[in-house]
């Protein structure tokens, strides 16, 4: 997994701009889902594995959470009780349509024609990929994935044909 | 290269191997001069003029190398003077380090082998003739005496041991079979004359130190003995397939069967008397000890041909008792701190699967006449007990005293049930009489050695309660559920003073427990609360395996004997009832406001063992009806029985519930609780008159209620499961009229909470938020509940319910395109669907409609992921990586598996076909799956799975399919052939005699042109199926499906069958001398008997059964493989 130490200087976070809603909300932590997202150690995450054990054979349930940060990958991992409350944070996921690559950023186009020029092109096998279709002048559309003020392209698949 | 140079070169390359600098450069002038032709003289050179044991070493591999290599270049007597230089190498140098002795003596030894089936019986008998004579001689030619028939007993064993010498399989089998009868039996019999020698000197003088240093006679001559032993009687073992190796670590001990031609050394007082009074004098030596306890192990197993008749087992039985006594006082009369830890352990260990051998392999009759058996049996029992003690003083030994216990409980039980069968089976009645008093002394250990279990149960918490160690996801009663079976046995032989003491136990730690609940106000709890709670865990445990036994699909009945005691108690002293009356005001005691101090000091453990005890004692006890039983218990009817019977048992039911509901919200957040809490709800629906009592109560309807209003706070993986539950006790309502009402509640409840989600206008504007998310996904579940509950009798209700949705879900597909939680949640719901609906009750409308609706989902899924690149490294972090791609697998397996919906949908001119979806689904999936992803076996598994009943059930669609998609699947099938994982093969196997049987077929009514396409791959087929049969590993389990598979394709491609195997065998490894290839042309004419016969193929079409392994074509087909196998495969 590539430690995406750039890419975190990168992103500025704007959490004092946001709109007003909150960018987390809290959970109690047994009802998280596999699939489904959480805060650990201030950092936005997909669960990938969840499993329950205990203190002491006749200790109360704990939750061990697996999970990889949504923007870096990185692999983190939590235990608590399962009474307790975790934070789970807002994710925003939109489709974009991708117009240019400049400098390592994407100028991508929404659809309702705004455009959107802060995104980097992501890092490793993905954004190589990414590149060399765009080069071959495909038609690309980006998926960025939004959580607690950092943004970051995650999936990218070419633009169905219209006839 | 002169000698002296030679030796030179040598010595400085095995200097320079030392140095890692070197290393490389100096193994490879090693490894070059030991294959460099004709190198025999120089390394008898090497070996005469080096004193470096790494240039002996190397010199006696480069002999063994060269003579395996060259064996034909070299005239008997060449060989016969090189056997015997080595021989008198070892003798001169009595100062060898041991691996270079070793290696010379395995130069000897496969030598020896190499030249074997083409010697003579005098020329075989050399080396042991040689070895006899050593043994004969002095200590120090009596070690090397040893030493070598120990490297000949390795060579020529089915062991794994063998060197690997590029001999045929057939090669290894017959030299192994002449040696075990010609040498073995002798070699064996002097060993034993050496052992004798050496034990008379152990006596002779006591106190002497015994070690593998100072006895090397005795060490060497044990370990041979103990090899000997374990050798793979050709005559008794099981059949091999021809060509399988054994494996290295192939070493664990079994027991072996001896031929009768054995007898006089196995079956022999003398020696059964060696070995016993050797074990207690070479207890210094740990491996000494370890070899003997083996050896003992097999002379105490003895069984079958081996006796002459029944006096002679009683004999030998009698004798090893004898033995045992001494080994069993020495054990028991002394404790595990005394002793040195590990011996301690390890001989009780071997003594309790010593004497279990004894008394398995044993009629009861036999065992009978034995005089010495309760006397033997007696201290058995006082070992047992032992045995648990011991097990609770030192936490290391504890689980492997506990295996020791395991021993002996199993032969205990064994010895009852047999001694039970020998009275009910009208035997003789001196048997009867000499059973019935075994019986009746079983009955005086059983209560002995379960009192003492309950305590040890007990005292081991000290060890168990406070750790805090990784749980294996197991609990107690499954791992020690046999242990607990076997305890459950003996107890119910004395049912009075077990329940007696259960009780007893029970009431003082509930007792405990609820004053310190009285008094608790922080939460905190001391250590003895969990010792308590420990002790209550495992005596609900214990109670619940005496009570009843684990019925799965038949009705639990109350075990005899426990009926027959509460017959014989008023209701106020019945045992059965007042100890479950403990166990529920326990219940009631730890059923707590989730919120007070107390319930945050309760065990989720004991909520949990409760409910498991509960889950048994339902099924068993509840409303136990009593016309299953000759006499029911009235206590038991009075008290759990029906209200038509004067029974309490709705009051219980609703004691439960309410319980149940309380337990439910306490422990929200503890799924391994609740899993168990809905289990016990499952139980409520599995029993007609518990599930139609609950529906008639009126706490039903706010119960549903309450669990789907909090489904939402519940962990995830509990909501299809709960759903389900509720789903099924609904289902099987006594009346259409309470069916329809507890249906129209529960669904009710999902569409407003479901449907007000999905039909907000303003869904699009926020569906990405959490809330919304959160509903929807829930409501899926609740969905998906309803899928798993699906049967015959309401598959009409739910489908008409849930295809209201049906469009829904796929437009959620679409909406959440980016959103792969939600489309798996869409995709399970309609694989549950799939495999739960039942398709006949339905009308051909509503299945067709359900097939357009897969269609429209698959073509969804698709737009929404084909082509889409994601980082790879992020799947792989996944618990279970690629989900999507997995249950597109198991959606179009699902429905590949449902039966007869073609036949129904024949009349239906316009409904889209199962086969329809699954080709569109094909088409979809084939181009999702990458190479990396079969890497893993569920998925690998799943997809090999999914291509193979593709192709079974629509051979005639192959041939239509576009050449890549085409080839795609047919790679799938080469790479599943000679899968690891045996599914994977067998599943290939099967599908490409499916496929070889359609093609057989079609040529009947088709032009060649037809089958143009599927042609080659039928050829490559039938190649790699033969080179897996000829030179491959085979698993004897896939010897029917290959088999199969190779009548399909012979008869589908007979053109290709010919030339194919000349070609085959012309790679082969072995030399084809014209002998061999008269033996493998025979073999494959043999091989054509087997063959469906001419009058059939290309006459009519073939059916499976033309194809099928019949047992004369299995024993043709393993002739075939022995014959051919035999000598392709090399070692």
């Amino acid at each position: 997994m590539a430690d995406n130490h750039d890419d975190e200087q990168h992103n500025i976070q704007f959490e004092g701009t946001s709109s007003g809603a909150s960018t987390t909300f809290p959970m109690q932590c047994s009802a998280l889902r596999k699939n489904g997202h959480v805060v650990i150690k201030g950092r936005p995450c997909k669960i990938v594995d969840m499993s329950t054990s205990k203190t002491g054979k006749h200790g109360h349930a704990k939750v061990h959470l697996v999970a990889i940060d949504i923007f870096t990958g990185k692999k983190l991992e939590d235990l608590s009780p399962s009474t307790h409350n975790m934070d789970v944070p807002n994710i925003k996921r939109v489709e974009y349509t991708l117009i240019n690559i400049d400098d390592g950023f994407m100028n991508l186009l929404d659809a309702d024609s705004n455009q959107k020029d802060d995104v980097k092109v992501p890092e490793g096998e993905l954004g190589q990929k990414l590149e060399a279709e765009f080069d071959d002048g495909k038609d690309l559309l980006v998926t960025v994935i939004a959580a607690m003020g950092e943004e970051a392209a995650i999936s990218y698949k070419e633009s169905p044909k219209t006839d | 290269m002169d000698y002296p140079t030679a030796l030179a070169t040598i010595e400085k390359a095995c200097a320079e191997a030392q140095h890692p600098t070197t290393r490389l450069q100096a193994e490879k002038v090693l490894i070059d001069f030991k294959q460099s032709a004709n190198i025999v003289p120089v390394c008898q050179y090497l070996l005469a003029n080096s004193n470096t044991p790494s240039v002996q070493f190397h010199a006696a591999s480069g002999i063994t190398g060269a003579i395996v290599r060259e064996y034909g270049l070299y005239q008997k007597q060449d060989i016969h003077n090189l056997q015997r230089y080595l021989i008198n190498y070892n003798l001169e140098h009595p100062r060898l380090v041991p691996w270079v002795a070793k290696q010379i003596y395995q130069a000897i030894a496969v030598i020896s082998k190499r030249g074997w089936l083409e010697a003579s019986e005098a020329e075989q008998d050399v080396v042991y003739n040689d070895i006899r004579h050593l043994l004969s001689t002095n200590d120090q030619q009596k070690k090397i005496g040893l030493a070598l028939a120990h490297a000949m007993v390795d060579e020529f064993s089915s062991r794994g041991k063998a060197s690997s010498v590029g001999l045929t399989w057939d090669f290894h089998y017959k030299t192994k079979n002449s040696f075990e009868e010609r040498h073995l039996r002798l070699l064996f019999e002097a060993t034993l004359t050496i052992l004798h020698e050496q034990l008379r000197d152990l006596m002779s003088i006591p106190g002497q130190e015994v070690s593998g240093s100072q006895k090397p006679l005795l060490s060497l001559s044990i370990i041979l003995l103990e090899s000997i032993l374990q050798w793979d009687f050709a005559t008794t073992s099981q059949p091999v397939l021809a060509g399988t190796f054994a494996d290295d670590e192939d070493d664990f001990s079994r027991t072996i069967v001896y031929p009768a031609s054995w007898r006089p050394v196995l079956v022999n007082a003398d020696v059964l008397s060696m070995f016993f009074t050797l074990f207690p004098l070479i207890q210094d030596d740990n491996i000494m000890t370890h070899r003997v306890r083996q050896c003992l192990i097999q002379l105490c197993g003895l069984h079958g041909a081996i006796f002459e008749n029944e006096a002679a087992t009683v004999h030998h039985i009698s004798g090893v008792m004898n033995g045992l006594l001494a080994l069993i006082n020495n054990v028991a009369s002394c404790s595990s701190d005394e002793c040195l830890q590990a011996d301690y352990t390890e001989n009780m260990i071997a003594i309790t699967e010593m004497i279990r051998q004894l008394l398995s392999f044993h009629s009861i009759q036999t065992i009978c006449a034995v005089p010495e058996k309760f006397d033997f049996l007696n201290q058995v029992a006082l070992l047992t007990v032992h045995c648990l003690s011991e097990s609770s003083k030192v936490p290391e030994e504890s689980e492997s005293l506990m295996g020791a216990f395991d021993e002996l409980l199993v032969t205990w039980v064994k010895l009852v049930q047999d001694s039970q069968a020998a009275i009910s089976d009208h035997n003789s009645p001196a048997l009867v009489a000499d059973a019935t008093n075994l019986l009746q002394f079983f009955h005086s250990v059983s209560y002995r050695i379960v009192e003492k279990y309950i305590d040890t149960r007990l005292e081991l918490a000290k060890f168990n309660a406070l750790v805090d160690e990784e749980s294996d996801g197991f609990q107690d009663w499954e791992t020690y559920g046999d242990q607990l079976i076997s305890i459950a046995a003996l107890a119910r032989l004395d049912p009075h003073n077990t329940l007696l003491r259960l009780q007893g136990l029970l009431h003082d730690r509930i007792e405990r427990l609820q004053s310190f609940l009285s008094t608790t106000h922080d939460g905190n709890h001391p250590d003895y609360v969990v010792y308590i709670y420990e002790h209550l865990h495992w005596l609900i445990v214990i109670t619940g395996y005496v009570f009843a036994d684990n019925n799965i699909g038949e009705t639990a009945l109350i075990p005899e004997t426990l009926n027959e005691v509460s017959k014989t108690q008023a209701l106020a002293q019945d045992q059965l009832i007042n100890i479950f009356s403990n166990l529920m005001s326990l219940l009631d005691s730890v059923s707590l406001d989730s919120h007070s101090a107390q319930a945050i000091s309760c065990s989720p453990q004991v909520a949990l063992s409760l409910f498991w005890f509960l889950e048994r004692w339902v099924k068993t006890y509840l409303f136990a009806s009593p016309e299953n039983y000759a006499a029911l218990s009235p206590n038991l009817v009075q008290a759990y029985g029906d209200a038509s019977q004067g029974g309490k048992g709705s009051s219980i039911l609703e004691f439960l519930v309410a319980k149940l509901r309380i337990n439910f919200i306490m422990w929200n957040a503890d799924p391994d609780v609740l899993i168990q809490i809905i289990a016990l709800l499952n139980t409520f629906g599995q029993r007609a008159p518990v599930r139609n009592t609950l529906l008639q109560s009126e706490q039903f309807p706010p119960l549903v209620g309450f669990f789907i209003d909090h489904l939402s706070i519940l962990p995830e993986v509990i909501h299809n499961s709960l759903i389900q539950s509720i789903t099924a006790i609904i289902s099987y309502a006594p009346t259409e009229q309470v069916n329809g009402h507890y249906f129209g509640l529960i669904s009710a409840a999902i569409e407003t909470r479901f449907a007000a989600v999905l039909h907000d206008k303003d869904l699009m504007t926020k569906y990405q938020s959490s809330e919304v998310m959160s509903q929807i996904m829930n409501g899926l579940e609740m969905f998906n509940g309803l899928a798993l509950a699906l049967t015959d009798i309401n598959t009409p209700m739910i489908y008409t319910f849930c295809s209201r949705f049906f469009e829904s879900f796929v437009n959620l597909v679409r909406i959440y395109s980016n959103f792969p939680e939600v489309q798996i949640l869409v995709l399970n719901l309609y694989t549950d669907l799939i495999k739960h609906l039942e398709f006949t009750s339905l009308t051909p409308e509503q299945v067709s409609y359900f097939h357009t609706c897969l269609l429209s989902l698959l073509q969804t899924f698709s737009n929404a992921n084909l082509g889409k690149k994601r980082a790879s490294s992020w799947e792989e972090a996944e618990d279970e990586p690629y989900s999507d791609v997995s249950v597109v697998l198991e959606m179009l397996l699902s429905l590949l598996e449902v039966l007869g919906v073609d036949q129904m949908l024949a009349h239906s001119p316009n409904a889209v076909l199962p086969s329809t979806v699954v080709f569109s689904g094909i088409n979809i999936l084939i181009p999702m799956i990458k190479e990396n992803m079969l890497k893993i076996p569920r998925l690998c598994t799943l997809y090999v799975r999914l291509i193979s009943k593709l192709v079974e059930s629509y051979p005639g669609r192959l041939v239509e399919l576009p050449g890549d998609l085409l080839n795609n699947l047919m790679a799938s099938l080469k790479f599943g052939i000679d899968h690891n994982i045996l599914e994977v093969s067998h599943l290939t196997f099967q599908a490409i005699t499916a496929m070889a049987l359609y093609a057989c077929n079609a040529s009947l009514h088709h032009p060649a042109e037809y089958l143009a396409g599927l042609r080659p791959h039928l050829d490559e087929f039938l190649k790699l199926t033969f080179e897996q049969l000829l030179f491959k590993k085979l698993d004897m389990e896939l010897v029917d499906v290959a088999g199969s598979c190779v009548l399909a394709l012979v008869c589908a491609r007979q053109e290709a069958y010919g030339g194919l195997i000349e070609q085959l065998l012309a790679a082969s490894e072995t030399p084809l001398t014209p002998e061999l290839q008269q033996r493998l042309s025979d073999s494959f004419q043999h091989l054509a008997t087997a063959f469906p016969t001419s009058d059939i193929v290309g006459q009519r079409a073939l059916t499976p059964r033309d194809i099928a392994m019949t047992p004369a074509r299995r024993e043709i087909f393993l002739r075939f493989l022995m014959g051919v196998r035999g000598v392709l495969r090399v070692k």
